[in-house]
């Protein structure tokens, strides 16, 4: 294979023998129960990494993803303990967006760099989930909420796993079949240009960070109901692992080149890992290092396929 | 807001906010002013004075540290686990301090030759010191029971100075020598400000990027090995908010956001500032999970005033 | 060729134009017009204020006096798509395509079809791009990705983008300036086409030939000031360029033409990719080597494979007779060797640094003992060359943004004869400064050649070149052309050595 080959297509290859090799090694892995149960876990992942596709391919980074989802999801068990029923979805979603805001409102009229925005709202929002919960764990007595998010079922399929199926089909949509995802890839080509060609650059990319923030919002919801309660370190370390999906899916860092099933596929490749590994009984901690490793690894990997600039010192 | 009085803000802030905090605190806790706190005070902020210090590094040559915490947690447990092993403290402290070294230049390593954002790789760190921390461990905290390396720096004295004051001491001045008295120190201004311009000046630019890197490495472990003695063990999560709070300290300092200019001198106050911060907000009882959004919101603040300053679009 | 001018169709009118910088009046009450279906040149040196019209046409620039009409209706211009939207459509010299996307997305851009108002339509999308191209004869395929383009490709692309729905206004800048000879004819057929069309041009150029080949009208600025504008048919060669420069040539001043001048930098079959080929040539110690050539010639590729800051593929090179093969800046700088960038603002300074720092930066290893500072030393370095520069800054500690572009580009020069260099290579050592940091510039160059320095001087303006040079070497396609004495050579000999056509992509005899 050429290099710009295994840029392309390496991932492909990858899940694939990830995939056959847990089916040959493990029994546990091919039974079909555990196939739905990978579909089940990856619902939270997959969604934020949809997101941070857009985040991405716009030249963009956001740190904030797990904070602000266990943020969104104190706040929402909080809501309808509170007994505010459905209006606590309103809640959940808007406290998400409006950490989004923030992201994009410091990026874009500050011009603080992305990375220092988001880290700034990563802080504030573990904040507010530490504040609030104050250690406890929240719990929340509404199995409708529940139903909705995770635990119902239709034809058969658990609703968190239609949520990430729902997620993908309109965000892929938006990015592959409508004009602003057409602009979304000019402005991580080159923002400048797209900026002189009289693209909304600045409208569009507050839009991708609201919008990611709202996301964490549903992402949040889906976590407590999952599990029935909500904790301020629900979702943490979910930003690293959606990085990780969506770098190791082939998108770049930098911007405008990559795609939603490029991230579907990292989401898929991380799920069947950890559902493998965890199957193999290698150790929760293990697999974080293992992720670790992997990520540099792939974005090292891709930044060869693509021919390093500047070989001399 | 005019640039000028933002300018002017941004510098008076970190001065402003120090005294506005020390007469708030001592107003508030008749416990906060006075000498024995404010040794305790500089004891237990030393490890965030060194990190701060090679964050102020980093930060200048326009990258970012996201690892320390965990490289902290990771580093203490290893430092346990030695002494634990029964190897001599002295040694596993060197040992500690040339991994720290090591994990530092490999970020800089792979920052500067595979060409990848620091934020990133420095995630990755994080991701493996805090896995691998937790592996050593599983999960529970290891007692440190060589008491003369616990003596050493949280009881002995040189000249009436706890040993952590003195260490921090001569890391400051070093940094201040280094970066504004030596050649290395110059070239990293430029590096920071614009690394073609730069190389094209003759200055090594990836060389220095990796030791400074390297230099944040030495810093963060001689951080932990502070750290652990004043806790008395090593714990994977034993310094949560460490790397929030070096960050906090360098752009309230009025660091560049995009790197080349940054203080260390300011980077102290800014270090001071959060020190007394913390010390007060335990004074107070106030809940510590709090400390997240007050630190979050004056950085955001220091964020804001900095880009103001800098002339960025409103 | 002259197209019938048609005063009733004013396109675009710019009344009164006035642009500030800080620390320069850019436009000095400018006024400028462009009707249908006429070819409009806009001419001037560097710096004339051309490109700030231009940008102000864009919608980039706000003017700070005077007033826009576009078909006779007042109109503000505030951002790039007001611009658009009204119809005028700039394709800049630095390419706006955005390589990541193909053809079709890249002509379409903003104004991709829709189907019931959400779905973006693909089929369409490509139909309308091919259309699009066909309709200007541009040979090009819809679903090209943009990163298999050439240059000139890409510029083609760009062009098209602007004329997806016929414009009513087309500005081009500089458009041939990275652009081989075949594409130019494509370039001049297309612009042909559009004038017939009835779209009102405003072509900015440096280069005569395009002018006389294209214009209808011509206006010169300098200086920020309208000078005239008349039809092309009023203007001789002669005529245009004393309208440019605004007084006759300076006589060269008498070159130290020095009969035994020895070898100082020998270069032999340097090569680095496709924009260096096979180079050989000896640069003497005493002397001033001008290098001319188009944009794209490899005239800074090739400074820089000199001064170690890219390394070459292959050749080698001797200074005094030593082998020298810099691997970085540093060694060059060891060795003796100075290189000033071309563009002073991201490679020649660090704007954000004091006069000191700068100057000080090239030479810190000898203001340095064992890596510690003497400042004493460093403020001497800064007030001594500031001083034989006349740099004029309030102090050596003030940032370098704050100064003028002639003071700016003088501290540039500083910080490299600082080092005591005994080959210099500058990289258009005036550009953006103005006529008065020129002079004294110029006067610098010949005092270095004089004092037994080796200098090359790139430049992209040929009287700059003739002035100044006691040899000029023409750059073509990456080869050195010609190297020809400055004595008795003329633009037009320069240019035509310029020109010289790549042969089965070998090239020429040097």
């Amino acid at each position: 294979m050429t290099r710009a080959q295994i840029a392309n297509y390496g991932i492909f290859f990858a899940f694939a023998l990830v995939v056959i090799g847990l089916m040959l090694v493990s029994p546990a892995f091919r039974a079909p129960e555990n196939l739905v149960s990978i579909g089940r876990q990856i619902a939270v992942l997959g969604i934020a990494s949809f997101a941070m596709t857009f985040v991405i391919l716009a030249g963009e980074i956001d740190l904030s993803v797990g904070a602000v989802a266990s943020a969104s999801g104190v706040v929402t068990a909080m809501a309808l303990a509170a007994g505010m029923g459905p209006w606590a979805i309103l809640v959940g979603v808007g406290v998400g967006a409006g950490f989004g805001l923030m992201n994009g409102l410091l990026t874009i009229y500050a011009a603080v760099p992305s990375f220092i925005a988001t880290l700034v709202s990563f802080f504030i929002a573990q904040g507010v989930a530490l504040t609030l919960t104050g250690g406890r764990t929240i719990l929340f007595d509404a199995d409708w909420f529940r139903d909705l998010f995770a635990t119902g079922t239709v034809f058969g399929l658990r609703s968190a796993f239609l949520w990430l199926i729902f997620a993908f089909l309109a965000l892929w949509w938006l990015l592959a079949r409508t004009r602003f995802g057409a602009h979304v890839y000019a402005i991580g080509g080159n923002q400048q240009s797209a900026r002189m060609l009289g693209l909304a650059v600045d409208r569009i990319k507050l839009i991708i960070f609201t919008m990611a923030g709202a996301l964490m919002g549903l992402v949040g919801m889906i976590l407590i109901s999952r599990i029935g309660n909500a904790r301020s370190d629900g979702a943490i370390g979910l930003e690293f692992d959606a990085i990780a999906a969506v770098v190791i899916g082939g998108t770049a860092l930098g911007g405008g080149t990559g795609s939603l099933l490029r991230s579907l596929i990292g989401v898929m490749l991380i799920g069947v890992l950890n559902n493998g590994l965890a199957i193999l009984n290698v150790d929760f901690n293990a697999q974080q290092v293992i992720k670790g490793v992997l990520v540099i690894a792939v974005v090292l990997l891709d930044r060869w396929a693509r021919g390093l600039k500047g070989a001399s010192a | 807001m005019n640039q000028s009085v933002a300018k002017l803000l941004r510098d008076v802030m970190p001065y402003l906010g120090l005294v506005l905090l020390v007469g708030y605190f001592s107003f508030s806790s008749e416990f906060f002013f006075n000498a024995r706190n404010f040794e305790r005070l500089a004891t237990d902020s030393a490890t965030l004075m060194l990190v701060a210090f090679g964050m102020t590094l980093v930060i200048l040559i326009g990258e970012i540290d996201l690892s320390v915490s965990a490289v902290v947690g990771l580093l203490s447990v290893v430092l346990a686990q030695m002494m634990v092993a029964g190897l001599a403290w002295p040694i596993a402290m060197v040992l500690v301090i040339v991994l720290s070294v090591a994990i530092g230049t490999m970020n800089g390593v792979i920052t500067v030759y595979g060409q990848i954002p620091s934020f990133i790789v420095t995630l990755g760190m994080l991701a493996i010191a805090t896995g691998l921390a937790f592996v050593f461990t599983g999960s529970v905290s290891v007692a440190i029971l060589q008491y003369d390396f616990l003596d050493l720096f949280y009881s002995d004295q040189i000249f009436g100075l706890p040993i952590p004051l003195i260490i921090v001491t001569l890391a400051f001045l070093t940094c201040v020598g280094l970066l504004n008295r030596t050649r290395f120190g110059r070239e990293l201004f430029a590096v920071g400000a614009n690394m073609e311009a730069a190389r094209l000046s003759g200055v090594p630019v990836k060389q220095r990027k990796v030791t400074v890197f390297a230099i944040m490495g030495l810093l963060v472990g001689v951080g932990a090995v502070l750290s652990a003695a004043r806790l008395g063990n090593g714990a994977p999560g034993s310094s949560p908010t460490l790397t929030l709070d070096a960050i906090a300290a360098v752009i309230i300092g009025g660091a560049s956001l995009f790197g080349g200019w940054a203080s260390v001198v300011r980077t102290l106050l800014g270090a001071l500032l959060i020190a007394v911060l913390n010390n007060g907000m335990v004074l107070l009882n106030v809940n510590i999970d709090a400390q997240y959004i007050v630190k979050g919101v004056i950085i955001l603040f220091a964020v804001v005033l900095e880009r103001l300053a800098s002339g960025a679009r409103s | 060729m002259t197209s019938p001018h048609r005063q009733s169709s004013l396109r675009l009118v710019l009344t009164g134009i006035t642009k500030r910088f800080p620390g320069v009046t850019a436009l000095d009450d400018v006024s400028f017009d462009v009707r249908a279906g006429e070819v409009h040149a806009f001419m001037g040196e560097n710096g004339a204020g051309k490109s700030t019209l231009m940008k102000i046409g864009a919608g980039i620039h706000k003017p700070d006096a005077g007033h826009i009409e576009v078909e006779g209706a007042r109109v503000t211009l505030g951002s790039p798509s007001d611009a658009t939207d009204l119809g005028i459509h700039t394709v800049f010299q630095e390419l706006t395509v955005l390589d990541n996307l193909d053809v079709g997305q890249n002509i379409l851009i903003g104004q991709e079809p829709m189907r019931g108002g959400v779905w973006l339509d693909r089929v369409a999308l490509y139909r309308e791009a091919q259309a699009v191209l066909d309709r200007l004869d541009i040979k090009l395929d819809a679903r090209a990705p943009i990163r298999t383009l050439s240059t000139g490709q890409r510029q083609m692309v760009e062009i098209a983008r602007a004329c997806g729905e016929t414009p009513k206004v087309l500005v081009l800048d500089e458009p041939t300036s990275s652009l081989g000879r075949q594409e130019e004819e494509l370039l001049f057929a297309l612009v042909d086409r559009l004038r017939a069309d009835g779209v009102g041009i405003v072509y900015i150029t440096h280069r005569m030939s395009e002018v006389f080949r294209l214009a209808d009208r011509i206006t010169v600025l300098r200086d920020g000031k309208h000078v005239v504008t008349a039809p092309r048919a009023d203007f001789t060669r002669e005529a245009l360029i004393a309208a440019m420069v605004g007084r006759s040539v300076d006589e060269r001043p008498s070159g130290s033409a020095v009969e035994d001048l020895h070898v100082a930098l020998r270069v032999e079959g340097l090569a680095r990719g496709s924009v260096v080929r096979d180079v050989s040539f000896d640069l003497h110690a005493g002397e001033v080597l001008g290098v001319a050539g188009l944009m794209g010639a490899g005239r800074t590729e090739l400074a820089r494979l000199m001064a170690g800051v890219d390394a070459a593929d292959s050749g080698q090179m001797h200074l005094f007779g030593e082998p020298f093969a810099p691997g970085n800046v540093a060694d060059a700088i060891a060795a003796g060797v100075a290189y000033l960038p071309e563009d002073r603002k991201t490679q020649g300074l660090i704007l954000s640094l004091s006069v000191a720092d700068n100057i000080a930066l090239p030479n810190l290893g000898r203001l340095s003992r064992s890596g510690i500072l003497s400042m004493t030393k460093l403020r001497e370095l800064a007030t001594i060359w500031s001083a034989k520069l006349g740099i004029r800054a309030a102090s050596p500690q003030v940032a370098v943004d704050t100064l003028s572009g002639g003071n700016q580009q003088k501290v540039a020069i500083a910080k490299w004869l600082a080092t005591e260099p005994k080959v210099i290579l500058l990289d258009e050592p005036t550009r953006g400064v103005d006529v008065g940091a020129k002079a004294e510039i110029y006067a610098l160059i010949r005092d270095l050649a004089a004092q037994g320095a080796a200098v090359m001087v790139i430049s992209s303006e040929l009287p700059e070149v003739l002035q100044i040079s006691d040899r000029i070497a023409v750059m073509a396609h990456g080869r050195i052309a010609g190297i020809v004495p400055a004595e008795g050579a003329t633009e037009e000999s320069l240019l035509d050595l310029a020109f010289t056509e790549v042969q089965d992509g070998q090239g020429v005899a040097a």
